[in-house]
């Protein structure tokens, strides 16, 4: 049973580090930018973007609720998604159920081989909680992966960080 | 698409694992890659010959690759303006590096050796810096897994 897709252990330097480029979606302007970039990346690297999504945990008081909920929270997501990059690129959509958004990605990353991860520089959570350093600083922390990090205002040679 | 990569080099191992990193995606995307060693005004290079010898074993891959240092106070805002100076369209950094970078620049003089921040997962202050603050496409690359 799908033998081929089985990883061999000891033959790491030989597995292609960017075969599988992730995106962390939490449908802000900069993961939509994350996105795009990541879709233009794959076509120079020949590589699978995988999108990724952080649903909260439904709240709903019966089962019933609970899964309407999240179908909901599904079908916006994969609206906004496909909206925000162009029908060509080649994208997987993979929802994940969780509290902790940097930990859910980072353990998908890891378990999934992911070469690189691809982010909005300031995400949802950081116009919520401006000083709580946010999901994309956490990941880069902590993700097993090199980490890309875009702004989605469309990243200027104007920058120059200070102080 | 990262045609002009620049790589901020101190001779760690997360940095040389950037630079590795680098050379391995401008390979791939045919670009090529320019690597700065930022030291404090007055202060000398890394002498140990390692970003030298990343460099040798990248241009054995192939990749087009070159080697500058550039003086100056703050790494994170050297290797900016160098970004925007030059054109590069991606910048690649170690995620910590060899010790306080920003405070031991700012305050000039000789680097501290014996001073590192403590490895593992922390973020160094010009990864820091840039993953907050740039406005530039950012690559943060971690050192690699012991024994993997």
């Amino acid at each position: 049973m799908a033998h081929a897709s089985r990883p061999i252990r000891g033959m790491r330097s030989f597995v292609d580090p960017f075969a599988r480029i992730m995106v962390g979606w939490d449908g802000s302007h900069d993961s939509a930018h994350a996105l795009q970039v990541a879709a233009e990346l794959s076509e120079g690297l020949g590589a699978e973007v995988v999108v990724v999504a952080v649903l909260p945990v439904p709240d709903g008081e019966t089962r019933e609720d609970m899964e309407q909920e999240t179908a909901g929270h599904r079908r916006q997501t994969t609206t906004a998604i496909s909206s925000a990059v162009s029908g060509e690129a080649h994208i997987r959509v993979e929802f994940l159920e969780a509290d902790r958004a940097s930990e859910a990605l980072a353990d998908y990353a890891e378990g999934q081989g992911c070469g690189l991860l691809v982010l909005g520089r300031h995400g949802l959570d950081r116009a919520i909680h401006p000083r709580a350093g946010g999901v994309t600083e956490r990941l880069v922390r902590h993700a097993s992966c090199p980490v890309l990090v875009v702004s989605g205002r469309g990243d200027r040679h104007a920058g120059v960080p200070g102080g | 698409m990262f045609k002009r990569i620049l790589v901020g080099f101190d001779g760690s191992a997360p940095s040389v694992e950037a630079l590795r990193t680098a050379v391995l995606l401008a390979g791939r995307l045919g670009g090529e890659v320019a690597v700065v060693e930022v030291v404090p005004r007055g202060g000398a290079p890394r002498a140990d010959g390692s970003g030298e010898a990343t460099i040798a074993e990248a241009a054995r891959s192939g990749v087009r690759c070159s080697l500058e240092v550039v003086e100056g106070p703050r790494p994170s805002e050297v290797l900016a303006s160098h970004l925007v100076e030059h054109g590069y369209d991606l910048l690649v950094v170690g995620r910590q590096g060899n010790g306080a970078e920003e405070a031991q620049h700012a305050g000039a003089g000789t680097p501290q050796r014996g001073q590192r921040e403590r490895p593992g997962r922390d973020l160094g202050s010009v990864a820091r810096q840039l993953v907050e603050k740039a406005t530039f496409p950012v690559l943060v690359v971690g050192a690699p897994a012991s024994g993997g």
